[in-house]
């Protein structure tokens, strides 16, 4: 049976991975990843590329699914392998930005922000209102009529995380939102992007392989290798009482 | 020593240069000229008096209507089949893109031989089996039929390239955002890939109005006109036909040009960034109760697009006695002996063709690649220029390079190369310089600049590296560049047919010979011959470059 039917409880935010495996023929790209989000938590997944976090996160936004396991957002079951649940990605309401933006180059900063409101049919003034909301959210007021090529990479940036937020996902997805800027931007969103969350309270999952980042700004750490969770805990734990040597010379590797 | 390295450089650069210019570009700027000049004098009475001609008129209205209704019917084609292969789960998309690919590696005028046989009004087998002339491929719609169904070949390459070449992660990104696979469809793939639909759509505009072959074999015997075959029918004429052909070989010089430059401006104009990058990922769309539906349309496309017409050439070759009909006692193989071994002017041709085509390849990728990495690596004052020297002839239709030849080398201007193997490679050379210049120079962009200087710094001068580091990185890109050029020179014919003399055939202009005048079942034999020739060479390319050319 493939479930395709709407979300109904829209507050409970929490995102629970059961057992979750993901693999290509033979290939093993995430095995036995079982975690839960609490609703407006900051998470980080940590780890080297190829440690299978980006495929994990794309798992949760719908965007591929598991060999095996199931994914709950609050009560809702979006994906159970073992009994063929799946809803798909825009059934799902959740918020997503992409290592690369992903913002639109045919549409206008406001036409790029506006489009997951038009697609749900929110009538007309209540659409203005969220976007400009969104926009002066992530600070790019009177920027609305410009093309994305007018933009720099962190104002493409911003668009891009103000379209995620403008729908009021249940969870904020982010994968590796700073690796394409520079040293001195990247600070400064980081700071951005952790007061945001903290202001909308939205329950984010944070892909990244900089440990400044995933210590600075997470709750909580998942650090990942072979698609393996290696520990989970929070910065302070996982710097003090690291589990193995691979987490202790990862994290090491920054300081 | 680096000025050692700069001068010669330098030196290939300007010879190439030189080169070009003297055979690709002096030609063309020459028929200019003398469709302006009268005795040395400014004057656009040659445009007068050819435009109060109706039968130019004529042909001038049906080039345009040709044209633009085979990019109609070619983009419905090409933009539906490449949306199904590019962006649906369509079961098998690789085999059924190698299929439909098949008509942009053939010459269109093979598919005129099959809907001939097919179509013509007295004994086409399609009227026959009806048992009435329903169809008459002699016709202003047969040369748009014929030609619409090779040419949808350019809109569906452009439209699967594009698709391929879009980063995913837009069409996610409207996922994520609510909406469904075909609303992400709508809103995301088709505005992202227009540019790209829209270029491929004015090279079939300028193809379709640069093609010989269709409208000649079909339009031709029923007195209907286009420019190239009028500028054909006008060079075959009475005394003063060159002066006519040239005034309308620069008029249809200036539409190719004017839509191409158009087209470019475009592009230039629109050109947003496309991340590129992870394009491995590709949002399908699910066709879901459509599958069975759009598997039978498929299926009976490629019977209309491939099987009929290559069956048809197979089966009009293998008749033994022409309108005898399909019974087995009927066919057989020995029509292939008479003509491939028997007839000497056919011999003569495949061995010109050849050797034309090996020359042709090798000379072009050879300089090709040289200017390309001089554009792409140097510096070099004005290495640009070689680029528009090089695309003009190829963006010039055939007919208009041709003529532009004889007038230039025939005595006149210090070469005489009149009726001379030299003139068919110059034609074929300066045409398909293009080719190998873009193939090796998309190559190159993709290789590491340090790759190189990596090779200066072991201590290996200029044609070290060349050869030993860059040659084998591009090897590739050579191979396919190669039979890029190889493919078309084999079969060319619109440029031939008015370059060739009494002792310089081609397979094309013997085959055109054979389908008009006396013998069309050995034309069939030799389209037979081409396409196997063709298709083999298309299978060689991917298994020497591993799938990464090649349809």
């Amino acid at each position: 049976m493939v479930n395709k039917g709407k979300i109904r409880v829209l507050k409970m935010s929490d995102v629970t991975l059961e057992h979750i495996k993901k693999a290509y023929g033979d290939n093993v790209v995430v095995n036995d990843f079982t975690l839960k989000v609490k609703e407006g938590e900051f998470v980080s997944f940590l780890g080297p590329s190829g440690c299978g976090k980006t495929t994990t996160l794309r798992m949760v936004s719908g965007l591929e699914q598991p060999t095996s396991g199931k994914i709950l957002l609050g009560n809702d079951v979006v994906n159970d392998v073992s009994l063929r649940t799946f809803i798909p990605p825009e059934k799902r309401l959740i918020g997503m930005v992409f290592q690369s933006y992903a913002v639109w180059p045919h549409m206008t900063v406001y036409q790029n922000v506006a489009y997951p409101l038009k697609i749900k049919k929110v009538k007309k003034d209540e659409l203005k209102t969220r976007v400009l909301k969104a926009i002066s959210q992530v600070r790019l007021n009177n920027l609305e009529k410009r093309y994305p090529h007018q933009l720099s990479g962190g104002q493409q940036q911003r668009v891009a995380l103000a379209r995620a937020l403008v729908m009021k996902p249940r969870v904020l997805l982010l994968d590796e939102p700073l690796s394409n800027l520079d040293a001195k931007l990247r600070e400064e969103m980081r700071v951005e992007i952790r007061e945001l969350q903290r202001e909308i309270k939205v329950t984010v999952i944070y892909v990244t392989h900089d440990q400044i980042e995933a210590l600075t700004m997470s709750n909580r750490i998942v650090v990942m290798d072979k698609g393996i969770i290696q520990q989970i805990g929070t910065p302070e734990e996982l710097q003090k009482k690291p589990t193995n040597e691979f987490v202790r010379s990862f994290l090491a590797s920054s300081s | 020593m680096i000025l050692k390295i700069f001068s010669l450089k330098f030196l290939i650069l300007s010879s190439a240069t030189l080169l070009v210019f003297y055979f690709g570009l002096f030609p063309l700027l020459l028929l200019i000229w003398k469709s302006l000049f009268v005795a040395d004098s400014f004057t656009l009475s040659r445009y007068y008096t050819l435009l109060s001609d109706r039968g130019n008129l004529e042909a001038l209205k049906n080039t345009l209507i040709l044209a633009v209704s085979v990019v109609l019917f070619a983009s419905l084609i090409g933009i539906t089949l490449g949306w199904l292969i590019g962006r649906s789960d369509l079961k098998g998309a690789n085999k059924w893109r190698s299929l439909f690919s098949l008509p942009y590696i053939i010459p269109p005028y093979i598919g005129a031989i099959a809907w001939i046989e097919l179509m013509n009004p007295k004994m086409g087998y399609i009227n026959q089996i009806l048992g009435a002339k329903v169809f008459n491929i002699y016709s202003m719609i047969g040369i748009i039929w014929v030609e619409g169904l090779f040419l949808y070949s350019f809109i569906f390459l452009a439209t699967v390239t594009a698709l391929e070449q879009l980063d995913a992660s837009y069409e996610e990104a409207a996922r994520m955002s609510g909406a469904s696979s075909w609303r992400v469809f709508w809103d995301i793939t088709l505005p992202l890939i227009k540019p790209s639909i829209f270029a491929g759509a004015i090279l079939t505009f300028v193809a379709a109005a640069a093609s010989f072959g269709v409208p000649a074999m079909i339009g031709m015997p029923n007195r209907i006109h286009v420019l190239t075959t009028k500028i054909y029918s006008l060079t075959q004429s009475y005394e003063g036909g060159i002066e006519s052909a040239t005034t309308l070989s620069v008029v249809l010089m200036a539409i190719a040009l004017l839509f191409l430059l158009f087209s470019d401006f475009l592009q230039k104009r629109k050109r947003v960034t496309m991340v590129g990058g992870k394009s491995s990922r590709i949002a399908k769309v699910e066709l879901g109760k459509w599958r069975i539906p759009i598997f039978i349309s498929l299926v009976l496309l490629s019977i209309l697009i491939i099987v009929l017409p290559f069956s048809t050439i197979l089966l009009t070759s293998l008749q033994k006695t022409y309108g005898n009909g399909f019974v087995l006692e009927n066919l057989s193989f020995s029509r292939y002996f008479h003509v491939l071994f028997g007839m000497n002017k056919v011999k003569t041709a495949i061995f010109n063709s050849i050797q034309l085509a090996v020359l042709t390849a090798t000379c072009t990728v050879m300089l090709g690649t040289l200017l390309a990495y001089i554009k792409v690596r140097t510096k070099i004052y004005g290495r640009n220029l070689i680029d528009t020297f090089a695309s003009l002839p190829y963006a010039t239709p055939g007919v208009v390079v041709a003529l532009g030849l004889i007038i230039a080398f025939s005595g006149g201007w210090g070469l005489n190369l009149y009726n001379t193997l030299i003139i068919l490679f110059v034609a074929y050379s300066v045409k398909y310089l293009s080719f190998a210049l873009r193939t090796s120079n998309a190559a190159l962009q993709q290789i590491d600049v340090s790759l190189e200087e990596a090779g200066f710094m072991s201590g290996a001068s200029w044609l070290q590296v060349l050869n030993t580091i860059i040659i084998p990185l591009l090897k590739p890109a050579i191979v396919a560049g190669w039979f890029l050029i190889f493919m078309p020179v084999l079969s060319e014919l619109t440029m031939s047919i008015l370059l060739f003399g009494p002792k310089t055939q081609v397979i094309g202009t013997v085959l055109y010979n054979l389908q008009s005048y006396d013998d069309p079942q050995a034309a069939a034999v030799l389209a037979m011959l081409i396409v196997v020739l063709v298709v083999i060479a298309n299978i060689t390319v991917k298994w020497l470059t591993k799938g990464k050319y090649g349809f």
